[in-house]
This record gives structure tokens, sequence and C-alpha cells, in this order.
């Protein structure tokens, strides 16, 4: 069998972590049963991470299976479909996994009464459907991926499409279900590798990439048989260790491609798309059978569980009708002192007896006693044993983030790297004193987050305060500039008006005075002295020369008694050739 | 004199000259290096900006956040900015090597959340007046048209609300912010 | 040079100035409250320090003996200690004023360490001292000061996020962190 030669040497993720017994019997050995359909399906409308989803139905409206519920305006991949077919009956207030003390609006939808129930119907389009792609490229599928709301189903609930590069590289195909008690992901191997197998074969004639490889751990033996028959040559198996934690993408990219390029930078831009098993499923559903994301396999387990198993659940089921359908609510006689968990026992939510509805990223409910007991033992005081330290997979030091946190030293927190932190709960599994460190370090991360955005908050406002003062100081200059100009317009005006005004009238003034002065008698210059003729006739000539120009500008303002004036500029240019007369008739005669 | 001469004349001397010259060169070195050193810039008042909250509220006494930094780098006391809270008088009176002082109350009363500015736009008349007093323009509006506090550019200062001739600025909380958005969108009631 | 290599395992761990000799306690204690500070003490401490046992030396040896002033040796040795700092805050004053504000009150302090007073009183003490020694000496006493300040503040710092009870927190746990570490360098001993 060429198998073998694909499978690797075991690699342990990181040298740290934890070996525990992963309980994943009995449910790994059944199949994947379905329930009867609820007779309520809730939608929340808000997204912990990306804000208000906006209704896209009415209330009262008949919907389809698959139909489209909701969107978000920017953020094609949180589409939500409707999973089974039913009327709607409005926007609740109601809770869910992300808001779990205050209630928040959800869509409810009332399902039909008749339902076809038990039937392979409900694994193919039975409504609505997207048309299946024949042969799409790469771009097209990561549209479709979008259209048809797959988000990551291995627990963060990504939108996928955000995730996938466009430049595909290395693929890592995330198996690896390393919490105890699921086996969603291990049962939906064993069932449909076939599909998953079509699905690989989709992305890799799509996109080309250089690697794809498949990560799982090495006990999940009966799903890697599967895998191996399944799967295409070029696929390469990479066999983890069996630890907690195990499926992290950072740890599996720097375990299976050598490093992590950079930390703060997302995994697409390097062509690096670590993507779940069951997202993979999904994504070969939507994109060759035109399926939407309305169901999912979700593990339901625990002590308090007499029947481990998979089913095949539809997104929006409530957790009651759930429990109410095995058997385990209080009608049926259950004890109500059990509380469910969503997830699993080390990262998983305690839903504090609410009653949520089954999410995207619900992969499986517990109902185990012990954890419930080890959840709500009162925390001891920390007695630096050193233990956490020692199980912490990402080499941090709980017991000093510990301190830090409680004393909300940021800059400690920043410098021991808070931010690397997994929220796995190794830390939380190992300590004697029951601490619950990783919910801590949850509150420490979101503490962290508010500080920062509060600082880049008070950065823009300050830009804005800056930016204000400016435009401010600006229009107060550019006024000061224009009522200088305008004053400097008006003063130049003026001056030019007055100052002509002024020569016209001294003009006349001058000129009159001239003509009383001078009379025929003395238009004869009797003095012999030709230096004093010199300056007559300079005299005369200024004057002249004044009144001429005094008659110029009066002539271009059309000043009134201009004849007069004229009759005055000519006396006195008669005065000037006189005066003229006689200082040459001195300087080339006698007296004479 | 007979005490005269149990003086040590000349070692008192050399020991008075001695210290009087290394006095002299002493000082004469001080006042070179003093001199010769240059003295580097330091932006304080930067840094000072940097721990002040940004609101611009004026309620220390001056018109925004950056005025006050500038006084306090000129000894101005530090404990004037309630949006500040304790926290800054903590920060400021570390970077300066100050005492950590309670917080002047004159001033104003830290608030216990962050609150916000809204308009009630039912009644708001286009004036003008709010989109001028905001130190951060964070409302944006022209004349006769509707006027918005864009909530996420708000610092809640409180200066838009004195202008107003409607008075219908509202100071909310965040939470209620929330709760009036989403009630708005959904026509879901919220009962708080 | 083995005998300078003894002189500085000397000052540094057997007869540390801080923890063995208990010399220069106050910026020990003042001064050791964060990392950053306490750097800054030691490199400005280790600048002092040496320079001073140099200039002690000399001046004793050159200046002192031949002239028969040898009573005025404290005098001219706090002299040439207050000349040495006041060159050094102003050199900080000047190139570094953040270091400046850190450090506040503390640099000019640095004149009446004992420390410093210390090792320019114990040099000349020394069997024949010569240059060298009296360098590497000075050198020796303010490494060891440095190290121990560096090693405590780093300690205090974590002293500050420990759950300590509310009696011991802050000047107590600090005093009796101190004591400590001065029986852990008793184990030294043996070495010199």
């Amino acid at each position: 069998m060429t198998a073998n030669k694909r499978l690797t040497s075991v690699i342990a993720v990181s040298e740290q972590g934890l070996v525990i017994d992963t309980i994943k019997q009995p449910s790994r050995a059944k199949t994947i049963a379905r329930l009867e359909p609820p007779k309520r399906l809730t939608y929340p409308l808000i997204d912990r991470r990306f804000g208000a989803l906006t209704p896209k139905v009415k209330p009262g409206q008949c919907v389809r299976k698959g139909e489209l519920l909701a969107i978000h305006d920017f953020q094609q991949g949180l589409n939500v479909h409707c999973a089974l077919p039913g009327r709607v009956l409005g926007v609740e207030r109601h809770v869910s996994l992300s808001h779990l003390s205050s209630a928040s609006p959800c869509l409810v939808i009332d399902v039909e009464a008749s339902q076809e129930t038990h039937s392979e119907q409900h694994l193919s389009n039975t409504a609505l459907s997207m048309p299946a792609l024949h042969e799409p490229d790469w771009p097209m599928i990561i549209q479709r991926v979008a259209e048809t709301g797959i988000v990551g189903l291995g627990g963060a609930g990504f939108p996928t499409a955000q995730k996938m590069p466009h430049e595909l590289q290395y693929v890592v195909i995330n198996a690896a279900e390393c919490e105890p008690f699921i086996t969603a992901d291990e049962r939906l191997i064993i069932e449909q590798a076939q599909q998953i197998a079509q699905g690989i074969e989709l992305i890799e004639t799509a996109a080309k990439p250089e690697r794809i490889i498949v990560a799982i751990e090495e006990d999940k033996t009966e799903a890697i048989a599967c895998l191996q028959k399944a799967l295409p040559k070029q696929v390469e198996f990479q066999l983890l260790a069996s630890k907690y934690p195990t499926g992290s993408e950072r740890q599996l990219v720097r375990a299976l491609l050598g490093n992590v390029p950079d930390l703060n930078a997302p995994l697409k831009e390097f062509g690096i798309w670590v993507v779940n098993i069951a997202t993979l499923f999904a994504i070969k559903r939507a994109v060759l059978d035109g399926e939407v994301l309305t169901q999912r396999v979700v593990t339901v387990a625990g002590a308090a569980i007499a029947e481990p198993r998979n089913y095949w659940l539809p997104i929006g089921m409530p957790v009651n009708e759930l429990a109410q359908q095995l058997g385990l609510d209080k009608k049926s006689g259950a004890d109500d002192t059990l509380e469910w968990i969503h997830g699993g026992p080390m990262m998983g939510v305690d839903l504090q007896r609410q009653n949520i509805p089954v999410e995207k990223v619900t992969n499986a409910l517990l109902l185990d006693p012990e954890t419930n007991k080890k959840r709500q033992a009162k925390a001891r005081p920390c007695i630096r044993c050193g233990k956490c330290e020692e199980a912490c997979p990402e080499f941090l030091l709980p017991q000093q983030l510990l301190k830090a946190s409680e004393h909300d030293a940021q800059e400690v927190l920043e410098s021991l790297k808070l931010e690397q932190c997994l929220e796995c709960g190794a830390c939380d599994f190992v300590c004697p004193s029951d601490i619950p460190l990783a919910q801590h370090f949850a509150e420490a991360k979101v503490k962290l987050r508010t500080t920062r955005q509060t600082q880049s908050q008070a950065q823009a406002a300050k830009l804005r305060y800056e930016r204000r003062a400016q435009r401010l100081l600006q229009r107060e200059e550019q006024r000061e500039a224009l009522k200088l100009e305008r004053a400097k317009a008006r003063k130049a005006r003026v001056q030019s008006a007055k100052p002509q005004a002024k020569v016209g009238t001294e003009a006349v003034k001058l000129a009159d005075q001239k003509i009383v002065k001078s009379s025929p008698e003395q238009e004869r210059f009797e003095t012999t002295d030709s230096k004093q003729l010199k300056t007559e006739l300079a005299k005369a000539q200024s004057i002249y020369q004044q009144a001429e120009k005094a008659l110029a500008q009066a002539k271009k303002q059309n000043m009134p008694k201009l004849e007069q004036l004229e009759a005055h500029v000519a006396q006195l240019k008669a005065r000037v050739e006189a005066a003229q007369q006689a200082y040459d008739q001195q300087l080339s005669g006698g007296s004479s | 004199m007979m005490w005269l001469d149990m003086i040590d004349a000349r070692g008192l001397l050399s020991a008075l000259g001695l210290m009087f010259l290394l006095g002299l060169l002493g000082s004469m070195l001080l006042q070179a290096a003093n001199r010769l050193i240059e003295t580097q810039e330091e932006p304080l008042v930067d840094k000072i900006n940097d721990c002040l909250p940004q609101t611009q509220c004026g309620q220390c006494g001056h018109p925004g956040c950056r005025p006050y930094a500038e006084a306090i780098a000129q000894g101005e006391l530090h404990n004037k900015c309630p949006p500040g809270g304790d926290e800054t008088i903590i920060q400021l009176a570390d970077l300066l090597s100050r005492e950590v002082i309670a917080l002047d109350e004159a001033q104003g009363e830290t608030a216990e959340t962050p609150m916000l500015a809204l308009i009630r736009e039912d009644e708001c008349i286009g004036c003008l007046k709010c989109i001028h007093a905001c130190p951060v323009d964070a409302i944006i509006g022209a004349q006769k048209k509707m006027h918005t506090v864009v909530a996420d550019l708000c610092t809640g200062c409180e200066l838009c609300i004195e202008p107003c001739p409607m008075d219908c600025i509202d100071l909310i909380s965040e939470e209620v912010y929330q709760q009036q958005a989403l009630s708005a969108q959904y026509g879901v009631r919220y009962d708080s | 040079m083995q005998e300078y290599l003894l002189i500085l395992v000397s000052t540094v761990l057997v007869n540390n100035f801080v923890l063995a000799q208990f010399l220069g306690l106050c910026p020990f204690v003042g001064v050791s409250n964060k990392l950053e500070s306490a750097i800054g003490m030691s490199m400005a401490t280790v600048f002092v320090l040496t320079l001073t046992s140099v200039l002690s030396y000399l001046t004793y040896r050159y200046l002192l003996q031949p002239l028969e002033l040898t009573y005025l040796r404290t005098l001219v040795f706090i002299f040439l200690i207050a000349a040495i700092v006041q060159f050094t805050e102003l050199f900080i004053r000047k190139t570094s004023p953040a270091l400046h504000r850190v450090l506040g009150l503390f640099l000019p302090l640095i004149t009446s360490n004992c420390a410093v007073l210390g090792v320019a009183l114990l040099t000349i003490k020394q069997e024949e001292t010569t240059l060298a020694s009296a360098f590497f000496y000075g050198l020796g006493a303010s490494v060891g000061f440095a190290f121990v300040l560096i090693a405590f503040s780093a300690m205090r710092e974590r002293l500050a996020l420990s759950d300590v009870p509310q009696a011991f927190q802050g000047l107590p746990i600090a005093l009796v962190t101190a004591g400590l570490m001065s029986l852990a360098f008793l184990g030294f001993a043996g070495l010199a």
C-alpha cells in the first residue's frame, strides 16, 4: 500500500502540554445520528466580533430550508441561513453563546409541524440551494464559501473566506481534535472520507498549492485508515502526538512548516491556510452540491449522558429541546443541578443553565459532573508550585501572569507575552489550588485590548483637536490677510483720489495767486543780475510745470473750472517765456 | 606672643592655599563643562500630553489638553484633570517625580463610565452651534441640515450641550447608547 | 595582574560594599523601586566612584603627603567627590534630561553616599597602594554596588506584584530581602 509511505513519524506540537485521558469512547465508535427537528430555531443577530446583522426576512414570512435570513453589511461570511422550513416569528431578545448574561436580539423561526424526519434528505438540498459549480477556479470557490456562510467549524468561527489566501501555497487540514470527549470531526472523517477527498481534490485543482498536509492525532486509527484509503497521493499525512493542546493554528504551522513567519500578521499573507476538516467538508458541500451551511456534527457526551454520541444538529436548535429529546431535562427526571458546557471540558463555556441555540461553532455539548465540580470549586491562594509553568504549551509563565493580572500591571503582562496565550486551559487543569487561570487571562486580555483601544481613541481625538486648531488658526490668518488687503485697497483708493483733488485745487489756487500777483508791468524783469534772472526763470518754470501737471490730472478727472485753469496755465507759460527772454537778453547783450 | 609661636604658620598657609587652589580649579573646570556641553532638547510636553486622556473638555481651566500639558511643564499642579482621574495623576506623578495628590474636586468629578453625546434629531434645527463648539470635530452636519454626533469620535467633553439653543443634546453612557442603537435597528425594547 | 583580579573579586563579592560593609544604603533602598532608575544610578555611581578613587589617591600621594597636610584628607576628598558629582549631574542633565528626572534628588545625594567617601579613605589605607590598585579598588567597589543594586531592584519589582502581608508591604519586605541577600553573600567569605 502506498499509504504507509505517506505516514510520517509522530511529532509533538509542543514539548510541553498535557497527556490526559481523552475519554473518546464510546462516541467515536457510533455513527452520527439524527434527531427530531426542533420546534423553534433561534439565530443570534449580534456577532461578538463584527457587530450587528441585518435581517432579510420579515415577521410572518414563510421561509424555506436554506433561505437567507440575515446578512452582515461588510462581512459576507457571516450570512445566516435557515436550517428548516418554517415561519419567521420576529426578532426577540434571547440568550446566546456570546450573550449569556444579557439577552441580545435574535431571529426566531417557528418550525413547521409537517417535517420529514430521519431521512437522508436533510443532508441534501430540499429547498433553497445554490447551483453546483463545475470546475470552479479559486476565486469562485472563495466567493461561494463566503456566500454560504461558512465559518471555521473547529471552534473560533472566523469567516473562512477571509482566511483563504489568494495565492495558496500551503494547506494544513486540521483534523486534530484534542479535547476530551469530542469526536465530531473524527466521526465525520470515518463516515464522509470520500466527500472530504473530493473537497481536497477540488482545492488542489483550483489553487494548486505546493503542499497539502493533513494533521491528525495518532490515536485516531480508524479515521487515519479511512483517510489513507480515500485521499489522493499527493496529500501528506502528519501524525501528531496525543497531547493537549494540539490543534491550535499557530502551533500546527510552527510544527509542520517550521516557523510562524510573523506573529502579528495573518497567515493568509504568507499563502498559508489552516482549515478544520469539518469546514473542508462544508466547503465541498457548498461548492459541489450548492448546499448552504445549516447543520453540523455535535458531540453530546459526558458522564451524565447515558449514551455519548454524535448528532447532526440544525444550527439554531435550542439546547433545551436537545435535552428534552435525549431525556435529560427536568421533566424526564434528570438531575437539575447539572449544567451544560458548550465545547470541551478544557476550553468550553459554562452555559449557566441558559437555553442557548446551537451555533455554527458548537462542536460539543457536555454534561459532566466532574468538570462542573472542578470549574465551580473555590479558588484557593497560589502556592507557587510551578505546575502551570510546566504545562503551558507556549512556554509562558502562568504564575507570573496571574500575579500581574491581579495587580493590573499591563506593561508586565505585555512583556510576559500574554497575547501568545492560547487560553487552552492546560494550566487550569493542573492547578492544585483550582485557580481559574484561563479565565483570569481572558479577562486580562480584554482589559489590555480596552486600554489599547482607549489609547488609540485618545490619539485620534488629539489629532482631530490639533487639526481643528490648525484649521481655525488658518481661517483667522486668512481673515486677517483679507482684512489687511481690503484696508490697503481702500487706502490706496482714497489716496489716489485725494492727492489729485488736492493738486487740482492747489494748482488753481497757485494759478490764481500768480494771476493776481502778476500784471503786465511785472512781466518785465527789471533786474539786471543774471543770477537773479536765472532763479526767476527757474521759479517761473517750476510753477508752470506744476500747473501743467495739475491741469493734466484735472483733465483726467474731469474737474470743473477747467477753462479757468487752462487760462491760468497759459498765463504762466507766457511768464516763463518772458523770463527766458529777459535772461537771454542779459546773457547776450548787456543791459539795454 | 606665645600662641603665635604655637601656630604652624607655614602649614596653615599651605593648607589654606591648597583648599583655595583646589576650589578655584574645581569651579573653573565645572564652569568650562557647563559652557561646553550642549543641552539635549527633550519633548517633555509631548510626554505629559500623552498621559492626558485627550478629552479636550477644558475642565482643567485650559482650552484643551495640550495647553494644560504645557502649563504642567511650567509647574502647574497635575491634579486638575477629572476625565483622567486618579490614573492620570499617578502617571504624571511617575513621569515628573512629583507626589501623587488627590484630584482637585473643584474642577469636576470623574465620570464612572465613559459618556457620549447624543442629539435628539427630532428637535435639531441645524444651527451649527454645537459643531463649532466640539473641540474634536465629532459632530457632522451643515446649516439647516441634521446634526449628528459621530459616536466613535465623541470624547464626552460636554462642550456641545450648553450652546444648543434647543437643549436637545443628551449625555448618555456607552451601554445605553448601544442599547438604543440596537432597539432602533431591530425594534426590540430594552427595559433597563 | 592576579592581584588586581583579587582586588576585584574581593570588592565585588567578598567584601561587597553594600551587603558586607553596609555602606551606601540610602540609594540602595531609595532608587531600587524601578529597574530603569537602578541602572541609571549604577552607571552614575560607577563613574563617580572610580574617578574618586583614582583622584583621591593621586591627591593624597602627590599633594597631601608632600605638603604634610594629610590631616586634611577628609575635607579634600569630600571636595573632590562634590566636584565629580556636580560634573556628573551636569553631564546627565544636559545629555539625558529623562534620566535626570528619573533619578531626581538621588543624583546629588551620591555626594553624601558613605560608600564613595569610604572608598576614598579606604584606598589610601591599603598597604602598597598604587595607581592601578586604586583604580581597581574603586572599579570593584562600584561594580559590586551596581550588581547588588540591579539585582535588588529586579527583586523589588517582583515583590510589588506578590502577595505580601499588609504590614510588610513596601519598605519592610524590602529590608528583609536585603538582609537575606546579605546572608547569601556571606557565602563568598571563603573566596578570598
